[in-house]
Parts: structure tokens; C-alpha cells; sequence
């Protein structure tokens, strides 16, 4: 009789209102809700209240995110640049091609822990991952109809629209739906098992160099890596910093986002998980070797006038051979073999 | 088995009961809604894709694309205070099914001015998944790479000064693109009934209203480089007065 009493008022408010689904609805269940818990040592995760993630969801992300029906020519997929072997970024590549204009003068990214991310793109130009999505699959400086034709394929495809259906109640495949699947399994995407981790929890060991590293990383007057790839978590802050790659830069980073001065040559600090496999580095795809990137920081930088003051006060050469060497060796020790291995994230 | 029925019957008497009581309602409602029609003009004369115009710093041009997003209607009383409306509509020169929509419930009274943005605010532009209403990214009017609305486009081709024909790209956005638009309302007062306003937009003004935009040194303006800072006022300024009420009905 309560049961009753429930259903009539689920009935009631159901009856006036378009969204909800009238309970007995022929699109039965509806998805399965996956909540993506943080492992430990990662911050608290919070999920967009207009994206939920489901398993269907995220099931189909999965399969748009490997397919090329989303590039003009039906030959390149996501993960043409963001490869899963390579911390799902783009080894063959220094400066990633088939965007466009802007995008080709950009090293790729790895993805991992996108959840975390306040903006996505080395300089925080796409605000969610929802709508970063858009960015490789159109011409970025505008939509052309190539968004509207892969929309197309995909509502005439012979799986994609149940595909859809299972995943949102609905057979045909929008924009909106298409930037959420592939948001909602690149939320998915966590890494935090590398050996590191497991050296914190207790279930592995560092060498004695991997430790000197580790100490170098985070000592202020010397590596001062911790200042912006804050040491643990995420190993970034995600601020936007000029690390004086150049005195001129062409391209001007977080400027061409916020038109400030001040931002010229700044570009998001990225997370140093898995940062052995993710050559080449900076934005610019600059270094081939780690080695480089932390000589980089001991004699490399130079003073243009937004360098981060963290290296502006720094001494040039404060570290040794042995010490930058030390230093790359803790950075292995972040490599996760278990996220490159996981099924869930290889093609479908 | 009795008390199941019974209770079956109480659902579905509750259900006709609940879902008459909507359309009743819906139906009850008169039809106190606004309806916009929006014409485009160089000056006085209707625009169109194929005759050539003169721009008040005296560039010959040909427009090939006219299409902008309109949000935030609010229609204002005497004391200030205002109606608002959720509506974002895209106006696009080439299909006439954009140059009309309709305001919903708009409350009898009388007002004093109609407002209204070009572009979406700067909450609504912070994504694009449903920032914009119902605005679908494949309509175009989207940056991705720097998430945001593209708030105006004008495109077309131009005469430069040693007279070679040459293309324009005026394409307004980000949050200081953002233009809020008040035109005054003479005895404007809503009684229950349809009433049709009918809005120029003057391309004339957008040029030279306030300041005058030549070509030739403003030919790509896509609101995403530096040079586009002083231009995004400017062209802003002039499009505070683009919009002017040709008749209400
Ligand atoms: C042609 C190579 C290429 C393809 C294809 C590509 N990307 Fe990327 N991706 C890049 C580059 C280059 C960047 C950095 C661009 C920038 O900063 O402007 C990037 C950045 C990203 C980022 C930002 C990561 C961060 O940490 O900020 C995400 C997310 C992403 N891509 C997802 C995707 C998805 C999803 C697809 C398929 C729909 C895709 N990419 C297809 C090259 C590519
Ligand atoms: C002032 C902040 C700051 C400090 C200090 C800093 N980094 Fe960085 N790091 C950045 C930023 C920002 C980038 C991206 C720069 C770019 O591409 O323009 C970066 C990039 C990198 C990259 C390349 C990442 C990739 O995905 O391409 C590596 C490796 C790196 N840093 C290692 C280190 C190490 C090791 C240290 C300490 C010796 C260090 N960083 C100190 C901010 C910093």
C-alpha cells in the first residue's frame, strides 16, 4: 500500500513535468550510474551535475574516442595523437598536425586525471572537458559543417544509435551527447598506481638515487620542481607560468586566452605522472629527454620579463650532473604501468 | 487483490486528474507573447548577398554572412523593475525562420524599454554544453579551442583602396564582447493580446554609429588577438545603436 502511495507521487509530479521518465517507460532502466571514486592520494573529485557518468556513457566515449568516423576523412581518432602506450599522447609527432593553425604549433598532451583539470589545452583555453571535445574534431578557429557530417555518420551508422540510446535514451547522436560520452570516459582515465604510489603506501621501494631525487625535487633551493608540479597527487597546481623557454615566444600561450600582458609565454603547468613516457616536452615538443628539461631548469631558462619568479630567483647552475641525474631517475619512479595496461582504456 | 485495484483505479484517476489539470492550465494561459520580426538594412536599404553597399568610411562591400546570437531579453518598467526571458535565439540573414520568435508570457503592464544582449553572458559562455541554451555548437556559432559563443559574424568582401577585391571577418565574442542593447518603448503596454515588434538591424551603424570601422584597416577582426581589443569597443559602441523599432503592431 505505501508502495502505492510512492508510485502515485512519483506519478503526480511526473505527469507535469517533460524531463523525468514516467516510471514503466518503454526506455527501461535508463544507464547504469558508475561513481568514479579518487584512489588514494588523490584530491576529492567532483563530477559536472549535467554530465553524470554512467557505465553506457562511458562505454561510448570509448568507442567515439577510438574511432576516425569523427575526422573529416574517416582516418584519424583521438587516438591517433593521444596514444594509451604513450600516457595518451602523441610519440611520433614534436608538433601535433591536422588541427589547425594554432594547434599545429603544439606538442600533444597526455590524458589522465583530466577530472581534476580546471581547464584543459597547455594554455586553459577549453573550460570543460565537454567542450574541448569539439576543438580536434572541427576547425578550431570555427565549426565548419564537419561537426554537423560526423553527427551525420553517426546517426546513420549501423551500432552508434543504440549505442546512443543505451546511453542517454536517445537513438540520435547530437553535439551535446557526443561531448558528453567522450568527456565521461575521459573522466575515467585516472592514473595513480606508479611505483611512487606504491613506495607512499608503503608496497615498494626507491633505490637510493630515487629517494636523493625525490628530496632534490622538493628542496627549494635546489630542484624547486615541487613550486608548480606540486610534489604528490596530481604533481601539478594546473597555474598558468612562463618557465622562460624563450625571450620571444611565437607562440604567446595563455595570452592569446586572456589578451594580458602578463600571460605572454605562460602555459599550463602539466602533471609529471607518467612523464618518462610521454616524450617529446613542453608544449613545443622541444626536448627529446628528461635530462633536457631539468637542464632546462638549471641553466636553460632564460629572463624573459613574465618568467615564473620561482626561477627568476633561482641561481643558474644550482645543480650538479649527478644531481639532475638524480632527479630524472625519481621522475621514472611516476610511470604507471598498470594505467597504460588497462583494458578499459585500450580500444574496444 | 481488492486493495490493489482500488488503489490502481486512485493512480489512474490521479494521473487523468494530474494530466488534465496541466493542459488546462496551458491552455488557460492567453496569448500574451511578444513576436519579433527582425529585418536587416545598409541604411535603408534591405540587405541582401548580392548588391554592393557602401560603409560609412566609404569601403564598397558585399556581405556573404550575417549572423548573430541575441539573449537576455528583458522588458523594463517605469520603476525599473523588469520581465525577463530565457530566450537565445541565433538571427541568421540567410533564413528568414530566425528573423522571427516570440517572447512567452510576457505580463500585462506597460513598459518602458526593451533589453537585450548580442552574445550570451558570461555564465552562459563559460561552456558549451547547454551554456547557451539549446544552442548547438554545429550551428556554428562556437570557438572550441577557446570555449565560448561567437557572438556576431559578419563576413563578406570588400574593395581596397588600390581597388582589389579583398575579404572582411568581423567575428565578435568573448565576455568583452558582450553587448547589452536598450532600445526606449513609447505606451507600450501589453493587455493580453499578440503584439508584433518589428526591429531593424542598420549594418550602416555597426560601422560608423559612434566610430567608423574601415576595412581596409580593420579587415580581420576575430576578437582573439590583441588588435581586436580597442576594436571590440569600437565595434561595440556601434552596435549599441544598430537596433532601432520600426513599428510594434
Ligand atoms: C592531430 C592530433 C590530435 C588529435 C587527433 C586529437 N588531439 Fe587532443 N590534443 C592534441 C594537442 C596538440 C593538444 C594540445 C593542444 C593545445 O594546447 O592547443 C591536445 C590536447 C587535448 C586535451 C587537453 C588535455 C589537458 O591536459 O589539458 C584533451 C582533453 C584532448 N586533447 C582530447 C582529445 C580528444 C577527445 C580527441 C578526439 C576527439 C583528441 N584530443 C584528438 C592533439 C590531438
Ligand atoms: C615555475 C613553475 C615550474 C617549476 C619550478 C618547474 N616547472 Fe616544469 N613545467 C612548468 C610549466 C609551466 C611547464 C610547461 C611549460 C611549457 O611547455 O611552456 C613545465 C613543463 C615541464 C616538463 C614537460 C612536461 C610535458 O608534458 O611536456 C617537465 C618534464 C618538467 N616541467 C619538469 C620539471 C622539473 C623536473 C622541475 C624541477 C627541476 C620543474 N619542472 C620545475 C612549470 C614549472
Amino acid at each position: 500500500m505505501r508502495n502505492i502511495w510512492i508510485l502515485c507521487a512519483i506519478f503526480i509530479f511526473s505527469s507535469c513535468a517533460k524531463d523525468v521518465p514516467v516510471p514503466g517507460d518503454d526506455v527501461a532502466q535508463g544507464p547504469t550510474p558508475l561513481n568514479i571514486q579518487a584512489p588514494f592520494g588523490l584530491p576529492q573529485l567532483t563530477i559536472p551535475q549535467n554530465n553524470p557518468t554512467t557505465l553506457e556513457g562511458v562505454a561510448l566515449g570509448r568507442k567515439l574516442f577510438y574511432d576516425p568516423i569523427l575526422s573529416g576523412n574517416n582516418a584519424m581518432s583521438c587516438s591517433n595523437c593521444h596514444a594509451q602506450n604513450f600516457g595518451f599522447t602523441d610519440h611520433e609527432n614534436t608538433l601535433s598536425t591536422g588541427i589547425d593553425g594554432i594547434a599545429g604549433t603544439r606538442n600533444s598532451m597526455p590524458l589522465f586525471n583530466l577530472a581534476w583539470a580546471p581547464a584543459l589545452l597547455w594554455d586553459g583555453g577549453a573550460t570543460d572537458l565537454e567542450s574541448q571535445v569539439l576543438a580536434p574534431i572541427t576547425s578550431p578557429i570555427e565549426m565548419h559543417e564537419d561537426l554537423t557530417n560526423a553527427l551525420d555518420e553517426l546517426n546513420a551508422h549501423s551500432e552508434y544509435p543504440a549505442l546512443f540510446e543505451k546511453a542517454f535514451g536517445t537513438k540520435s547522436a547530437t553535439s551535446f551527447l557526443l561531448m558528453k560520452a567522450i568527456a565521461q570516459f575521459e573522466r575515467t582515465m585516472i592514473s595513480a598506481d606508479s611505483r611512487y604510489d606504491r613506495y607512499i603506501r608503503g608496497d615498494a621501494q626507491f633505490s637510493e638515487q630515487e629517494i636523493r631525487g625525490m628530496n632534490l625535487f622538493s628542496d627549494m633551493n635546489k630542484g624547486d620542481c615541487n613550486h608548480c608540479h606540486t610534489l604528490g597527487g596530481l604533481f601539478t597546481d594546473f597555474g598558468y607560468r612562463n618557465t622562460g623557454l624563450n625571450l620571444e615566444y611565437n607562440d604567446q600561450g595563455r595570452f592569446l586566452i586572456t589578451l594580458n600582458e602578463s600571460d605572454k609565454g605562460k602555459f599550463k603547468t602539466p602533471s609529471l605522472r607518467n612523464i618518462a613516457l610521454t616524450a617529446p616536452y613542453m608544449h613545443d615538443g622541444r626536448f627529446e629527454t628528461l635530462l633536457e628539461c631539468v637542464q632546462h631548469y638549471n641553466t636553460g631558462f632564460q629572463q624573459h620579463p613574465n618568467l615564473d619568479p620561482a626561477l627568476a630567483f633561482s641561481v643558474h647552475g644550482r645543480l650538479s650532473q649527478t644531481e639532475m641525474e638524480d632527479i630524472v631517475a625519481f621522475l621514472h619512479t611516476l610511470t604507471d604501468s598498470a594505467f597504460i595496461a588497462n583494458q578499459a582504456f585500450s580500444a574496444p | 487483490m481488492y486493495m490493489r485495484t482500488i488503489s490502481q483505479a486512485i493512480v489512474i484517476f490521479l494521473a487523468i486528474l494530474m494530466l488534465n489539470g496541466c493542459k488546462k492550465d496551458e491552455q488557460e494561459i492567453p496569448q500574451q507573447e511578444i513576436q519579433f520580426v527582425i529585418d536587416h538594412s545598409s541604411g535603408s536599404t534591405p540587405i541582401n548577398f548580392f548588391d554592393v553597399f557602401q560603409n560609412p568610411a566609404g569601403n564598397s562591400f558585399k556581405t556573404s554572412t550575417l549572423k548573430y546570437i541575441l539573449s537576455n531579453f528583458k522588458l523594463v518598467k517605469q520603476d525599473g523593475s523588469f520581465e525577463s526571458f530565457p530566450n537565445i535565439e541565433v538571427v541568421n540573414e540567410e533564413f528568414d525562420t530566425t528573423k522571427t520568435f516570440k517572447l512567452n508570457n510576457v505580463a500585462d503592464g506597460s513598459y518602458s524599454a526593451l533589453r537585450f544582449s548580442i552574445g550570451v553572458d558570461s555564465v552562459q559562455n563559460a561552456t558549451l554544453v547547454n551554456g547557451g541554451g539549446d544552442l548547438d555548437p554545429s550551428d556554428g556559432m562556437v570557438w572550441t579551442w577557446n570555449t565560448g559563443y561567437i557572438f556576431l559574424k559578419h563576413e563578406g568582401q570588400f574593395l581596397d583602396s588600390a581597388g582589389i577585391l579583398q575579404p572582411f571577418v568581423y567575428h565578435l565574442g568573448t565576455n568583452s564582447g558582450y553587448t547589452e542593447i536598450e532600445i526606449p518603448l513609447q505606451s507600450f503596454t501589453m493587455e493580453g493580446k499578440l503584439k508584433t515588434i518589428r526591429l531593424n538591424f542598420d549594418l550602416l551603424k555597426a560601422y560608423g554609429a559612434v566610430n567608423t570601422l574601415n576595412y581596409t584597416i580593420w579587415q580581420n577582426q576575430q576578437s582573439i588577438t590583441p588588435s581586436d581589443k580597442p576594436w571590440i569597443l569600437a565595434f561595440k559602441a556601434n552596435l549599441k545603436q544598430t537596433f532601432s523599432i520600426r513599428s510594434i503592431e
